[in-house]
Parts: C-alpha cells; sequence; structure tokens
C-alpha cells in the first residue's frame, strides 16, 4: 500500500469510530480552551504590570512638579524632605519589579500562578518578604493543574494517540487478519505507514493550534520563538509515536496492547515524575526561609550592634569611590546611618545569595532525571520557552535583590556625599534605578 | 458466590504477569507509603526546631517596648497532617511560613512550588496517585477482561444454561476485584498507622479513606463489568471504558474547577489589596492622629477617666489606640478575607456538586480532605492563626495601656517575663464531624453512584450473540 493510501485509510478509519472522533474532538476543544485561560494569565499579568507602571510614572511626575515649583515636598507629608535623597528616592522612586510574561504563555501557564510576579523593592527587600505572594488562587485548583495548552499537550495527547493507536495491529491478530495483510505485502511497512499517518495528522493539528495561540498571544510571538515551541512539540509527538510503535511489536491482542499503552503513560506521565518529585522532596525540604528570619531579626540586631569604625571600614572598603576625606562629624546622622544600612542590606543580600543556592542546587538535582524523566524534559521545555517554569522565577528573585541593592547605593551614595537632590539628579538616580523601564 | 469468588481470584494469578503486577504494586505502595511519611517526619522535625528557635529568640528578646515587641512579631509555621504522607492535596502549593504581626494580617509564604520545578502536574508519588488513578484503571481493565473473556470463550452460554444468575456472576466478579483492591487501600493505610501509631482521629480518618477509596473501587469495577456487559463489540467497550477514565482522572476535574473560578470569581491581588486599603483608611488609623474616629475614642476615655487631657491619664492612650486600631483593622481582614473564603467554599461545594457524572472528583476531595491537605483544612488553619495573633497583639497593646506607663512614652519597656507569659501558637485540626460535614456531598454522591449500579448490575442482560 502506498503512503497516500495509508493516509487515507487511517484518517478515514479516525472519523469514522464515534469514540476516537469525540476524543479528538475533546482534545481540540481543550486544548483551545486550554490557551484561552493561558491568554487571560498572560493578559492578567500584562495589564498589572502596566499598571504599576503607571503608578510609578506618576509618583514621578508628581516629584518633578514639587521640583519645578521649588517645593521641599508634598503638603500633607511634611516630613518628607525630597532634596534628601533617602525620601526622594524611598517616596518617589521605588523601583517596580516585575515577572514580565511572555506572550508564550498562551501555551503554558506553567508555574506562572504559583509563583509571585510583582514587587514594589524597597531598601531592604529580598525575594523571602512576606509580601511574596502569588496571585490569590483557589490551591485545589492549582494543585490540579491549570488548564492549559501545556497539559493537554504533555498529559492528554499521549492518550488521545494511544486511543488512536490501540487497535493498529492488535485488531486485526484478534480478527486473524494479520497474516492475509503479510501475504498482500510487507505487514511492518504496513503499520509504520499507520503511524506516520497518525504523525501527518497531529502534526498538521499542531501547526493550526500553534497559529490559534499567535492569534490569541496577540501576534506578540516571533517567528522563532513560535517555532522553537512547534519543535519541542513535534518531538515530544515522534517521541510518543516511536513509543508506542515498539510496544505495538510486542504482537499483544487489544486489551493487552491498550493495556501495556496505558501502563507506558503511567509510567512516564505518572510514576517517574512523581517519584523524581518525592525524592527530590526529600533531599530537599522546603526551607521555610528561617535564614532570612534570622537575618531580619538577630542579624539585623547584630550589625547594628557593631562598632561604628570596624563596620565603617568595611563598606568604604567595597566602595572604594566614595569620598573618604571628610570626618564623620561633617556628615548628617543619615549619611553615618546609612553605613549600617549598607551593611545590613549586603547581610541580606548574602542570605539571599544562600537561600537561592539551595533552590538552584534543587532544581539542578532534579533535572539531572531528566534523561530518564522525558514527560517532565518535555513540559520544562515548553513552561521555559514560556517563561513560566522556575529559572524565569529566578531572575525575578534576582532582579528584586539587584534593585535593593542599586537603590540602597544610591541613596547611600548620595546621602554620604552630601548630594542635595534636584530635578537633575532625581531624573538622573532614576534612569540608573529603573534603566529602560 | 464463595465459588465464583474463588474462581476468578484463581483465574486472576494464572493471567500472565498477574503476580509480578500485584508485587510490583505492593512494593510501590510500601514504597511510597514509607517516602511520604519520611517527608512528613524531616518537614515537621524542621518545623519543630524553626518553632523553638524562633521561641528562643521571643524569650531572649530582654526588654522591650510591647508595640515594638508587636512589630518583631512571630512566625508560624502550616504544620502538615501526618496523613499528608498519604495523599499530599494542595499542599505543595500553599505557602508554610506565616508571619503575625500588628497591624495587619499576611498571608502564608514560602510554597515548594515557588521553590524549584514542579516536575510532576499530578503531584508527589504518594499513595494516593497509585490508588486513585492507577488501581482503578487496572480495575477497570480486568472487570472488562473478566467480562469478554467468559462471553468470548462462551463459557457465559454455559453458566447461563446451568442457571446460574448473571448479576449473581456480575457481583461475584465486582467482590472478586473490589476485595484485592480494598486490600491495596487497607495495606498502605496499615503500613501508615503502624509507623505513625494509632490514635483515634488519625484512624477516624484512615477509616474515612478507607470508606471513600471503597465507595470508589466498587463503582468503577461495577460500572466496567455494566458496559462490558451493555455493548456488543469489545472495542466499543474498552473505548468507552478508557474514554470515561481520561475524562474522569484528566479532564473533568480541571474543568470543573474552571467552570467554578468563573461563577464565584476570586478577586486578584491588587483589587483584594487595595479595596482592603480603601476601608482601612476610611476607619482608624492608629499611626495618624488626625482623624474624627481618635476624637471619639480620646474623649470617651479622658470621660471614663475624670480627667480632659491625654497627659493626665493614669495609663497610656497609646496602647488603646493601637488596639482600637487594630480591632478597626480586624473588621476590614474579617470582612475582605471572610469573602474570599466563603467564595472558595462555594467554588469548592460546586465542584463537590457538579462531580456527580465523576466519582473521581468526589474521591479525590475525600482523600485530599481526610488527609487534612485540602483548601478547608488550609483555611482552618489561617483563621486559628488569625485568631491567635489578635489575642497576641491586643494582648502587648493592653500591656502597653495599662502596664504603668503614661502616654507618650514610647520608651516604656515592658520585662522579659511579661513576653515569656505569651503562649506560642498551637494548631488543632478540625474536628471529625466537621470533616464528615465537609465531605457529606462527596459521600453523598458516591453512594447515588453505588445505588444507580446496583440497580443496574441486577438487571443487566449479557449480549451472548455478538464477539
Amino acid at each position: 500500500m502506498k503512503l497516500r493510501q495509508a493516509i487515507h485509510w487511517e484518517w478515514k478509519s479516525l472519523f469514522s469510530s464515534p469514540f476516537l472522533k469525540s476524543i479528538i474532538g475533546v482534545f481540540i476543544l481543550a486544548s483551545i480552551y486550554g490557551m484561552y485561560k493561558g491568554r487571560q494569565v498572560f493578559l492578567h499579568q500584562k495589564e498589572i504590570l502596566a499598571q504599576f507602571h503607571t503608578e510609578s510614572e506618576t509618583a514621578v511626575a508628581e516629584a518633578l512638579q514639587l521640583y519645578q515649583e521649588g517645593k521641599l515636598g508634598p503638603e500633607s507629608r511634611p516630613w518628607v524632605n525630597i532634596r534628601t535623597p533617602f525620601y526622594a528616592y524611598l517616596v518617589y522612586l521605588q523601583p517596580l519589579v516585575g515577572l514580565n510574561p511572555s506572550p508564550l504563555m498562551v501555551f503554558s501557564v506553567g508555574q506562572a500562578e504559583s509563583f509571585p510576579y510583582f514587587k514594589r523593592v524597597d531598601i531592604f527587600s529580598s525575594p523571602y518578604d512576606h509580601d511574596m505572594v502569588p496571585e490569590i488562587s483557589n490551591p485545589e485548583r492549582i494543585s490540579l493543574g491549570s488548564l492549559d495548552f501545556g497539559l493537554m499537550w504533555i498529559y492528554l495527547l499521549p492518550l488521545v494517540l494511544i486511543a488512536c493507536a490501540m487497535r493498529i495491529g492488535s485488531f486485526e491478530r484478534e480478527v486473524q487478519l494479520y497474516k492475509l495483510i503479510g501475504t498482500l505485502g510487507n505487514e511492518k511497512k504496513w503499520k509504520v505507514q499507520r503511524f506516520v499517518a497518525l504523525a501527518i495528522f497531529f502534526l498538521l493539528l499542531l501547526s493550526l493550534l500553534l497559529f490559534i495561540g499567535w492569534m490569541m498571544g496577540e501576534g506578540q510571538a516571533n517567528l522563532v520563538e513560535i517555532g522553537t515551541m512547534g519543535f519541542w512539540a513535534m518531538l515530544y509527538l515522534l517521541f510518543w509515536l516511536v513509543l508506542l510503535f515498539f510496544l505495538s511489536e510486542l504482537q499483544l491482542l487489544q486489551t493487552g496492547q491498550a493495556l501495556i499503552f496505558f501502563m507506558a503513560w503511567i509510567l512516564f506521565a505518572l510514576i517517574i515524575p512523581g517519584a523524581v518529585q518525592q525524592a527530590i522532596a526529600l533531599q530537599f525540604p522546603n526551607t521555610l526561609s528561617l535564614e532570612m528570619i534570622d537575618a531580619k531579626r538577630s542579624g539585623k540586631t547584630e550589625i547594628y550592634e557593631q562598632e561604628f569604625r570596624i563596620t565603617k571600614a568595611k563598606i568604604l572598603e567595597s566602595h572604594p569611590e566614595l569620598d573618604q576625606s571628610l570626618p564623620d562629624s561633617l556628615r548628617t546622622e543619615r549619611a553615618l546611618e546609612g553605613i549600617y544600612m549598607a551593611a545590613y542590606r549586603e547581610f541580606l543580600s548574602e542570605v539571599t545569595r544562600k537561600l537561592d543556592s539551595v533552590q538552584s542546587e534543587k532544581v539542578s538535582r532534579a533535572r539531572a532525571w531528566f534523561p530518564i524523566n522525558p514527560v517532565s524534559f518535555f513540559h520544562h521545555r515548553l513552561s521555559h520557552l514560556a517563561r513560566t517554569d522556575y529559572d524565569a522565577y529566578q531572575q525575578f528573585k534576582q532582579e528584586i535583590t539587584h534593585k535593593a541593592e542599586e537603590l540602597n547605593f544610591q541613596i547611600f551614595s548620595q546621602e554620604w556625599e552630601g548630594v542635595v537632590v534636584d530635578e537633575k539628579i532625581f531624573l538622573q538616580t532614576k534612569k540608573v534605578l529603573n534603566g529602560n523601564q | 458466590m464463595k465459588s465464583i469468588l474463588f474462581n476468578e481470584w484463581k483465574n486472576l494469578l494464572i493471567t500472565p504477569g498477574m503476580q509480578i503486577a500485584a508485587f510490583v504494586l505492593m512494593a510501590a505502595l510500601g514504597f511510597t507509603a514509607w517516602a511520604g511519611l519520611e517527608e512528613y517526619r524531616v518537614v515537621a522535625q524542621m518545623e519543630g526546631e524553626a518553632k523553638t528557635h524562633l521561641r528562643q529568640q521571643w524569650e531572649s528578646m530582654g526588654p522591650s517596648n510591647p508595640h515594638s515587641a508587636a512589630h518583631f512579631g512571630t512566625y508560624v509555621f502550616k504544620k502538615n497532617h501526618a496523613l499528608t504522607a498519604f495523599d499530599e492535596g494542595a499542599n505543595s502549593y500553599v505557602g508554610r511560613t506565616l508571619y503575625l504581626e500588628g497591624h495587619r494580617q499576611n498571608e502564608l509564604v514560602q510554597s515548594d512550588a515557588a521553590q524549584g520545578d514542579v516536575l510532576s502536574r499530578f503531584g508527589k508519588l504518594r499513595p494516593a496517585l497509585i490508588l486513585q488513578i492507577i488501581l482503578p484503571l487496572l480495575l477497570l481493565l480486568f472487570a472488562f477482561q473478566s467480562v469478554r473473556s467468559e462471553r468470548d470463550a462462551d463459557r457465559l452460554r454455559l453458566l447461563l444454561v446451568q442457571g446460574v444468575s448473571y448479576s449473581k456472576l456480575l457481583y461475584g466478579k465486582l467482590w472478586s476485584l473490589w476485595i484485592p483492591g480494598m486490600g491495596f487501600v487497607l495495606l498502605t493505610l496499615g503500613i501508615q498507622m503502624g509507623l505513625l501509631g494509632f490514635s483515634g482521629p488519625l484512624v477516624s480518618r484512615a477509616l474515612l479513606l478507607a470508606v471513600g477509596y471503597g465507595l470508589f473501587y466498587w463503582i468503577v469495577i461495577a460500572l466496567a463489568l455494566w458496559l462490558s456487559s451493555k455493548t456488543v463489540k469489545s472495542y466499543t467497550a474498552l473505548s468507552w471504558l478508557l474514554g470515561i477514565w481520561i475524562v474522569w482522572v484528566i479532564f473533568y476535574p480541571k474543568v470543573t474547577y474552571s467552570v467554578a473560578g468563573i461563577l464565584y470569581p476570586l478577586p486578584d491581588r491588587v483589587e483584594f489589596s487595595a479595596s482592603m486599603k480603601e476601608d482601612r483608611s476610611a476607619l482608624l488609623d492608629g499611626h495618624n492622629p488626625e482623624e474624627e474616629a481618635l476624637k471619639v475614642l480620646e474623649d470617651s476615655v479622658l470621660h471614663a477617666y475624670g480627667v480632659t487631657s491625654k497627659e493626665e491619664l493614669p495609663i497610656n492612650f497609646d496602647g488603646l489606640l493601637m488596639q482600637a486600631d487594630e480591632e478597626f483593622g480586624n473588621r476590614v481582614w474579617d470582612k475582605h478575607f471572610g469573602e474570599l473564603y466563603d467564595q472558595m467554599q462555594k467554588q469548592k461545594s460546586l465542584v463537590q456538586w457538579a462531580s456527580l457524572p465523576n466519582p473521581f472528583g468526589n474521591l479525590q476531595s475525600l482523600s485530599m480532605g481526610a488527609a487534612g491537605t485540602d483548601n478547608f483544612h488550609q483555611v482552618d488553619f489561617l483563621r486559628e492563626a488569625e485568631d491567635y495573633r489578635r489575642v497576641f497583639i491586643r494582648t502587648l497593646n493592653e500591656r502597653h495601656a495599662y502596664g504603668g506607663s503614661k502616654t507618650g512614652d514610647w520608651g516604656y519597656k515592658e520585662d522579659q517575663e511579661f513576653f515569656n507569659s505569651i503562649a506560642d501558637f498551637q494548631y488543632a485540626e478540625p474536628s471529625f464531624p466537621d470533616l464528615i460535614r465537609q465531605q457529606t456531598p462527596s459521600l453523598i454522591l458516591l453512594l447515588v453512584w453505588i445505588g444507580l449500579l446496583a440497580i443496574g448490575i441486577y438487571r443487566v442482560q449479557p449480549k451472548l450473540s455478538a464477539l
């Protein structure tokens, strides 16, 4: 039989079975709905971040107006003096750090709903603060997993493939037709052609779904991004088809073949990922962030109780660009306190890095299992591309620490140098703190 | 019935690979039962140590101002229920650390999911994963195979000619699969109970788990037997059964929660915080003495003590002000968090009742509930922690007010003994009757399924003419 004929008959068989028609229909609808859910999360996060960005711009505009009017601060808050770096930047330039959603989130919500995605940073902020809470959601819903395209493609697609392929060879064997097929031609070629027909059908479906997803992401994803997403999704499809083909070589009857196919799904989709997750949890239990609690309590006290001279020497050593000529008596109280604040900030960053390194180690160990955990591997590829995996969150956490360090340094260094903030300095500092935002 | 049972078991045991499969399943359940418990122990030990460490910090704080102590606050850790070792439920997705302080109600942070990759969309390999998803699939397929092989080998015609009732035969098949299925459940619970130590509350929850899984297995097997008997072609029956399993396990639970989210939407975090802030600013703010409410409070206190200024008061008015601020704040938190929790409960109820076509959803709810890992337990913990926070802060504010200092004396300090006298937070899990009340819809719906399938099996007739 020619490939074209095989495709024709296989597709005809797919569309003549009410069961297969229903399951493929449900799969397509669920995938589209999953992309719609992904789009909702994407648009929501984008909207919230835009809202915060507008608030930041409003605060900057308010400060600029005060400078232009030659005022020291807003009338409603007489203690705020915008000529001092401390108030000017802490009140009007608090950086906003956001985990910017990718338009590919339409395809994979991943862990996006488990992570906080915005934070207004102050000088002592850390990614382990008690305001680092994710979007409000019902934890039971999150634990069941978002109904997103990633879930559909990674977990439901293999089941649809199993439903489509569980009769290939086994039915003919059961009704004693297999020998006849062998007599008429090469039975292995015939089986390969049937799997190829399935592959072509699902590749076309994938292309259609990618196009729909691209449209839902407001056409913001570029061709390379969509192509890469499609590449990994296609590899995953091929992985399952090859696996099912080899399993079908076990020459079982219908029930046996169905059972062995489902066992493969259970092994790859449930047992291996679940076992790895369990093993990693045993090795790296929740840190409870106790180190950060200690840092914010006893750690802070200890730093503020250190001898000023020693602390100052350490801080100025790490910032040689700062002026060291003036005696302390000529510096403001806030500039001197800034020494302790800088020391405490450094300490918080150190603890943050320590906690982060434990979590990074946990992630690396988990990913080391990918060669025997293909389902998690492919799932991770999709979430990684959609920036909804731990890597994106880790970047967000690092950005929080970086911005807090920068804000603290700007305030400390300018207080130290006795800078009187005017509009120009304010805008320069804004540029340093916000980068291109 | 007895002979049918023994015959079925004999057939099961001689099925190729069955003994290996049973052994693998037992080993997997044994391992997961142990691994779940081990994780529970490790986490419980860490939490215990962290709690002791933080209490030591509190008890070595030294003389402090009570209001500063309110800002120092305390941390509580969400305690895992011992049966989390059986079913992890939503535990991986909820935070573990809660900061209790003056002026605000915080939320749990640092969930497991935020500390690394979530590799499995079905959770860790815990006994519940095997007993909820894998074992029912096997039972489904064995029940199908049992009916079809009887028919395909034409033994069924012979049995019916000999006067064996078909429904009796099906019931025999049903119990022959249900008993080993339950054996796996009881074995797992037995291992975990044995290692955890038997206690009243634990045993009652374990019994609820056994009942839930027992009902579900009965439904799965009965449905497979009924459908296999009703359909003409083997492939149709198999397709139906596998289709049902896919919809039950993968699709329907997610769809019901999505629908619940649409019908009972939760506020987004920004909206939630903004509305609380707005309501809060409309009331008394203890740090902003310009508000009218302050005047009312001040007048009433001055009147009660018969003095004309705060400075003349024999007490520290600031403490009263802080407490009044707390109580106003509490009203705001109660309103907003209360509405949030109510909305979540509505979602849960909808999901429970909407699981009528999906007994798997009911089992999932029951299993999470009995294991103390559902949202009901989560909210219960948050409520208890908040109750504790209120008592904790009130104790500090009252000491600030009545401890002997005068208004405006922010340098006033209480000795360590006072701080030591404030008890630590102790969490008590919901009572068993409360748990049963919460799970009543799930139990009712499982029983409805049992009733319908019992009638179905009693009335079903085999399709003898077809292959």
